[in-house]
């Protein structure tokens, strides 16, 4: 008799502490998300020197996430926002800047992102890990990645290309493509060996998507270009539109872009994008 | 001395027996393992798990420096165990120093066996191990030194529970100087006469903490060794010999 | 000989021993009485080098306490004591042991020694399991360990039963018969009247009384005398 009322009275009071959690959870009680961050100096007197371990708890466990959440914002919170994360970052780096990882990450998602100064914001991460951090292949190459890609700046991208290139531990593919930045004579070739390196050497899910999407873009360029140059030697004059690489059998069809444009040929010969 | 060990040896044997040791180093275990789980988010970078696990074998080392030095303390007194031993032909001093070195001796076993599972952990992870962090792991035990001293002083002029707090306050602000000297320095004046001469007695600890070069794989200045061993040196010398004095002054 | 001249405590204010002066010839058994917190335990502890005396002068054998080699030949066991809780019975009397410049002795001495006690079945299991007649019979024998010329035990048979009782004062007997010196602390008279030789009795930290039981009891119990003169000293 006795064993079965501590048995029921112990699982009537458990079923009751966890149905007031589960009332707790339903309302929804959270408490206002504070937006402080403390200054590095405090935070370095208090953290018993563990400066590198702060640092990377920080980083993975909320600074990384807080990124991410970042660029699914809409554009005019992340404004705000932004200010919030070059703060927690700037904590990171002040209290360890060395660590690589927070510089690679933001230097890579931030000229994505809807952020108007993102670019910029990228730009000045990436010269600040390129001086502080452990060396690093990832944040020379994106650095570059962003001269070459967002600024059109060809000088500073084959700086830091080059540094990137002379970097331990760089993968073999974006090895080959930083060293030989500048070889490559057209901007198009240019461009599309950086997205095979990325395609080649990142780890991130949705980077690798985007360059293996750049890539195709890119090879069917080249493909239709090629297919323009058969036509002239064929007929001895462009083409006029692109249905007519088909029709004269030079390409079985027309590629369909992953950007999904559609292409015109100009009156050189010369392959542009339908607006 | 003969006796000094004997007292050391017992010492040592008490604490490795205490069940609150093993507490320790079974929680100690477990974060240090949980770096493996840190090594998965941070996608196998090996920086945050250096980190962590360092961190790990620091906290705990300190923890189990803090548990096994008040309660030993404490118990010898209020216990009275040291009647039987003071009757012998055993003196204060000797009794003073036979603590310290037993308690050091267990407290350097303690970091020695969390130091075993980080190797561990690092050769799980990476294959290799890592031979920066022995050498932290030595400056870490060269600050337990200077730690237990410090517990075992207090612990001679104020009792137990109110000595662990001063020598965890000790702790955090021997940590806390090196910036808070920077900032006096901008400030001047008085206050950075004070902070000037609080950073120069105070325990320094800052000298012992190699981590962060240990971590990154960056060479460690060749000086601080001998630096570092030298201070703990003497700032052990000399809170061991104000503990004597000051003991050999307790009634008891 | 144990000569004590002189000797007091003050702790602040208070005057917890006053200008105790007493001799002990060697070879008997001395016993120390008096009323709880008349300051036996103090002037025990002084004898033994635990408590300095605030002023005074105690001699064991001629040399002044202060000489290491004075601890050398005497052995004490505090009252109620209480012990290294996780070393097992041996392992506690081979710390004791190793405390003498004449070092460690072997194993079987030991566990003559804890045979002698009662305790030779409980030497290797942790002190923290002993009853507190174990670890009263521990407390003696950590006291025998070097051998001693002196021996000084505060309350040795306090919180035995019977039996041991017997066997505790049997050993302070043959203690006696080897040639030892044996001081003790008591507030139970009966059993201090069957074996002293020679008696203190201190009152409020002032001695008494001082010299043979069978003269002090003369021609009644040493209760009843005891009790006479302490009430006499408390109206004065």
């Amino acid at each position: 008799m006795k064993p079965i009322f501590t048995g029921v009275a112990i699982v009537v009071l458990l079923g009751g502490i966890v149905g007031t959690q589960g009332l707790y959870d339903s309302k929804k009680i959270k408490s206002p998300e504070i937006d402080f961050t403390p200054s590095p100096k405090l935070v370095k007197s208090f953290d018993l020197g563990l400066h590198s371990a702060l640092a990377s708890y920080l980083w993975l466990f909320k600074t990384r996430t807080e990124l991410i959440k970042f660029l699914f914002l809409s554009k005019e919170m992340q404004e705000t926002a932004y200010a919030r994360y070059s703060r927690n970052l700037n904590l990171i780096n002040e209290l360890d800047p060395k660590y690589s990882a927070p510089y690679v990450f933001s230097v890579i998602a931030l000229p994505g992102s809807k952020y108007a100064g993102g670019v910029q914001a990228s730009v000045e991460i990436g010269m600040r890990g390129v001086a502080d951090a452990d060396p690093d292949w990832q944040i020379p190459f994106y650095l570059a990645v962003t001269y070459h890609l967002e600024l059109k700046d060809n000088i500073n991208a084959a700086k830091y290309f080059d540094i990137a290139g002379h970097t331990p531990s760089i993968p073999e593919p974006a090895r080959r493509f930083s060293i030989n930045y500048g070889i490559f004579k057209t901007v198009r070739e240019q461009t599309k060996q950086i997205w095979q390196a990325i395609y080649e050497t990142t780890d991130d899910e949705t980077m690798r998507e985007r360059a293996q999407v750049y890539v195709v873009h890119f090879t069917i360029l080249d493909y239709l270009d090629a297919a323009i140059k058969k036509y002239k030697n064929m007929h001895g004059r462009y083409p006029k539109k692109l249905e007519d690489l088909v029709s004269k059998k030079i390409i079985p069809e027309i590629p369909r872009d992953p950007f999904g444009f559609e292409f015109t040929i100009g009156t050189d010969g010369d392959l542009r994008v339908k607006n | 001395m003969k006796i000094i060990f004997a007292i050391a040896k017992n010492t040592f044997r008490e604490a490795v027996r205490d069940k609150i040791l093993y507490a320790i180093l079974g929680f100690a275990a477990l974060f240090i393992l949980s770096s493996l789980f840190v090594g998965q988010l941070s996608r196998g970078d090996i920086v945050p798990v250096k980190s962590f696990g360092l961190a790990g074998i620091y906290i705990f080392g300190l923890v189990a420096s803090i548990f096994l030095g008040s309660s030993i303390i404490y118990k010898e007194i209020e216990r009275r165990t040291l009647y039987f031993v003071l009757a012998k032909p055993v003196s204060r001093a000797n009794v003073i120093l036979g603590k310290f070195f037993g308690l050091l001796a267990a407290v350097a076993l303690t970091t020695i066996f969390m130091a075993i599972i980080y190797e561990g952990v690092i050769f799980y992870q990476r294959g290799g191990f890592d031979y920066g962090a022995i050498l932290a792991v030595l400056f870490q035990i060269m600050e337990e030194s200077l730690f237990i001293a410090l517990l075992i002083f207090l612990s001679s002029i104020i009792p137990p529970l109110t000595s662990t707090i001063c020598a965890v306050i000790i702790l955090f602000v021997g940590h806390l100087t090196p910036s808070a000297l920077a900032e006096a320095k901008l400030v001047g004046g008085i206050s950075h006469k004070f902070i000037s001469l609080l950073y120069y007695v105070l325990p320094n600890l800052e000298k012992f903490d190699i981590r962060n070069f240990v971590v990154h794989n960056s060479p460690i200045p060749g000086s601080v060794g001998i630096i570092a061993f030298c201070y703990a040196l003497l700032y052990t010398i000399l809170l061991l010999y104000c503990a004597i004095l000051l003991f050999n002054r307790r009634e008891l | 000989m144990i000569s004590i001249k002189n000797i007091s405590k003050k702790y602040g204010g208070d005057t917890v021993v006053d200008s105790v002066s007493l001799d002990v010839r060697n070879g008997i058994i001395f016993g120390f009485m008096g009323q709880n917190g008349s300051g036996k335990t103090t002037t025990m502890k002084m004898i033994v080098g635990i408590t300095r005396p605030t002023s005074g002068t105690i001699e064991i054998d001629g040399a002044l306490l202060g000489d290491m080699s004075v601890h050398e030949k005497i052995g004490y066991m505090p009252e109620a004591p209480y012990f290294y809780d996780r070393l097992t019975g041996l392992e506690f009397l081979r710390f004791s042991g190793e405390l003498f410049r004449a070092g460690k002795k072997s194993d079987a001495k030991y566990d003559e020694l804890l045979k002698k006690v009662g305790l030779h079945d409980a030497r290797d299991k942790a002190i923290q399991m002993y009853s507190k007649g174990m670890k009263q019979r521990l407390g003696f024998a950590q006291a025998l360990v070097n051998d001693p010329k002196y021996v000084f035990l505060d309350e040795p048979l306090d919180g035995l039963d019977p039996i041991g009782r017997r066997e505790i004062k049997e050993m302070i007997k043959s203690l006696k018969a080897s040639g030892t010196t044996v001081f003790f602390n008591s507030h139970i008279l009966y059993d201090t009247e069957e074996l002293c030789d020679e008696i203190g009795i201190i009152d409020k930290g002032a001695l008494l009384y001082c010299g043979p039981v069978k003269e002090f009891c003369a021609n009644g119990r040493l209760e009843e005398k005891f009790i006479a003169l302490v009430e006499k000293n408390t109206t004065e």
